[in-house]
């Protein structure tokens, strides 16, 4: 076979070739159009990426100029609002829920400081409030929490507490309105037969008890059934964390009302207390301080939130932890952020629970 | 009318405005290409509508570089752009099976016409070579370009067109031999 006839060959070949139409003009301009506006649209968001940088950087400038007069004066960072030179009027974003990184460059975006408080990355408390007016140039502070695990914010003050009514006896519908009435703007989980009316059937059972008190975006819970008498008290779903589950905050390991709630779930307050210093492997005399406790909804876990300190008078500050507890199998168990098991009576030497 | 001479024609005008690249200049310059790079794109994909597709998508790459005067030989600039576009085209599987699995015209056409036969012999021996030997057989034996030619427009060596070349020639000869003499 010769050059010839392989070019003979391929020419009867391309004479297949699709005729003259304007389909491919027609195409060859909609690429192009889509090309274009393919590189309208980079170049925009290049655009507004370069301008976004350079307002990042100007603000962070601005910020830290700020922090480096006041090094100057013999200060660490600031951490209460100060005049400055430019006494501008800032109002504070919102930076709950943000990472660390994240709040500060929205807050240095604004013109405001940061100091953190706590071990963790993400914030779940400002002070200044979202919304408030603050000077140019004054500090925020942010409570933070773990990344990972649970983490549960702090404790409200008085003003913002509201004790639990007593919803026994109420229908669900009259339970519901009372409970919107006190404020409770939280969650509401109504366990009730499917297909009873709300009008008919009646609470026999809550929790949080009557006469706690709670805040007022805290979940309620309500257990209702068609026939009380004939109700199961207490639910079968429900555990009892005791009475005053939030009135656990800021109790001492030492404090004999310990008795009575963590034998049952943590076996001592001192093996709680060697459990939670032994994860952080300090030192066995350090005193650990269970802040509060929440139990979750499903009430097959609850929140732990531990402070440890460095000195019995609080004198050194230490750190805030916040750890899971967990039932599985009907056994209670301490984990961490990373869901590692907390061992209340050792390991073993394969690294297991005993 | 001669499509040459319009070519020629169309080429004359575009020599007059080589400096002009506005928009109608590039109209002037598809209409002038456009059948020489379907026909490339034809041969090397053997589908008419995936080589309208590669047309179209070599002279939408095209444009923006010829209009910022990047491109100095638009005819090489747009061969390259097609064999490109189909070399990426045939990489993406789907495309391939969707191809692969289409059942050719040829494949209905009864044995006794021969220069069908000999057409789809010719097609499924070139599309049995690798990309870069079907374009290099392509500009060499159909358009009859230079080994020099096509190591520019392939942007590749002269040694290379070679060895390409002399492969896909012997697979040809290989795959159109099998016809008699009478069949053509």
């Amino acid at each position: 076979m010769d050059d010839t006839r392989v070019h003979d060959a391929l020419e009867r070949l391309a004479a297949d070739a699709p005729p003259s139409s304007d389909a491919v003009w027609q195409r060859t301009q909609q690429r192009i159009a889509r090309r274009r506006r393919t590189r309208v649209l980079v170049t925009g968001a290049l655009v507004v990426a370069l301008l976004g940088g350079a307002v990042g950087v100007i603000a962070a400038v601005r910020s830290n100029d700020d922090g480096n007069r006041v090094a100057a004066n013999g200060n660490e960072r600031p951490t209460a609002p100060r005049t400055t030179a430019r006494a501008t009027s800032v109002t504070v974003p919102n930076v709950v829920g943000f990472e660390v990184s994240g709040a500060h460059e929205r807050l240095a975006g604004t013109g405001l400081l940061t100091s953190t408080t706590g071990p963790g990355r993400l914030v779940y408390a400002q002070n200044p409030a979202a919304g408030a007016t603050a000077e140019r140039g004054s500090t925020v502070v942010l409570d933070t929490c773990p990344p990972t695990g649970l983490c549960v914010p702090p404790m409200p003050r008085a003003s913002a507490v509201i004790a639990v009514p007593d919803f026994r006896g109420m229908t669900v519908t009259a339970a519901d309105a009372e409970r919107a009435r006190l404020g409770f703007d939280g969650g509401v989980t109504i366990e009730k037969y499917h297909g009873t009316s709300r009008d008919h059937t009646k609470v026999f059972w809550q929790d949080p008890p009557p006469g706690t008190l709670r805040r007022a975006q805290d979940d309620v819970r309500m257990w209702a059934c068609p026939n009380t008498e004939r109700c199961v008290s207490p639910p079968q779903d429900f555990i009892d964390f005791g009475p005053n589950a939030v009135a656990w905050r800021s109790l001492p390991m030492s404090d004999p009302q310990w008795s009575a709630f963590a034998p049952r779930k943590f076996g001592t307050p001192d093996a709680l207390a060697r459990a939670v210093v032994d994860m952080f492997d300090r030192a066995p005399e350090s005193p650990g301080r269970v802040t509060y406790i929440v139990p979750n909804k499903n009430a097959a876990s609850a929140a732990v939130w531990v402070q440890i300190r460095n000195a019995p008078d609080d004198s050194v500050e230490g750190a805030d932890y916040a750890l899971g507890l967990v039932r599985r199998n009907g056994q209670w168990s301490l984990h961490d952020g990373r869901s590692r098991a907390i061992c209340l009576r050792g390991k073993d030497s394969d690294n297991n629970c005993l | 009318v001669d499509g040459t001479a319009v070519a020629r024609g169309v080429d004359a005008a575009l020599g007059e405005r080589a400096e002009v690249r506005d928009d109608q200049t590039f109209a002037a310059l598809f209409a002038a290409r456009r059948d020489a790079i379907v026909r490339l794109a034809y041969v090397l994909t053997g589908d008419g509508h995936l080589a309208e597709e590669a047309a179209a998508d070599a002279f939408a790459a095209t444009y923006p570089r010829w209009k910022a005067g990047k491109v100095d030989d638009p005819d090489a600039y747009l061969r390259r752009a097609v064999v490109n576009q189909i070399r990426g085209r045939f990489r993406r599987n789907a495309n391939r099976r969707r191809f692969e699995q289409r059942p050719h015209a040829a494949t209905d056409t009864p044995a006794s016409d021969s220069g069908v036969a000999e057409r789809d012999l010719i097609r499924s021996a070139l599309l049995a070579l690798p990309i870069g030997q079907r374009a290099v057989v392509a500009l060499r034996f159909l358009e009859d370009r230079s080994e020099a030619e096509t190591a520019a427009v392939l942007g590749i060596s002269t040694g290379t067109v070679k060895s390409q070349a002399a492969r896909g020639l012997e697979h040809l000869r290989a795959a159109v031999g099998e016809l008699e003499p009478g069949d053509r």
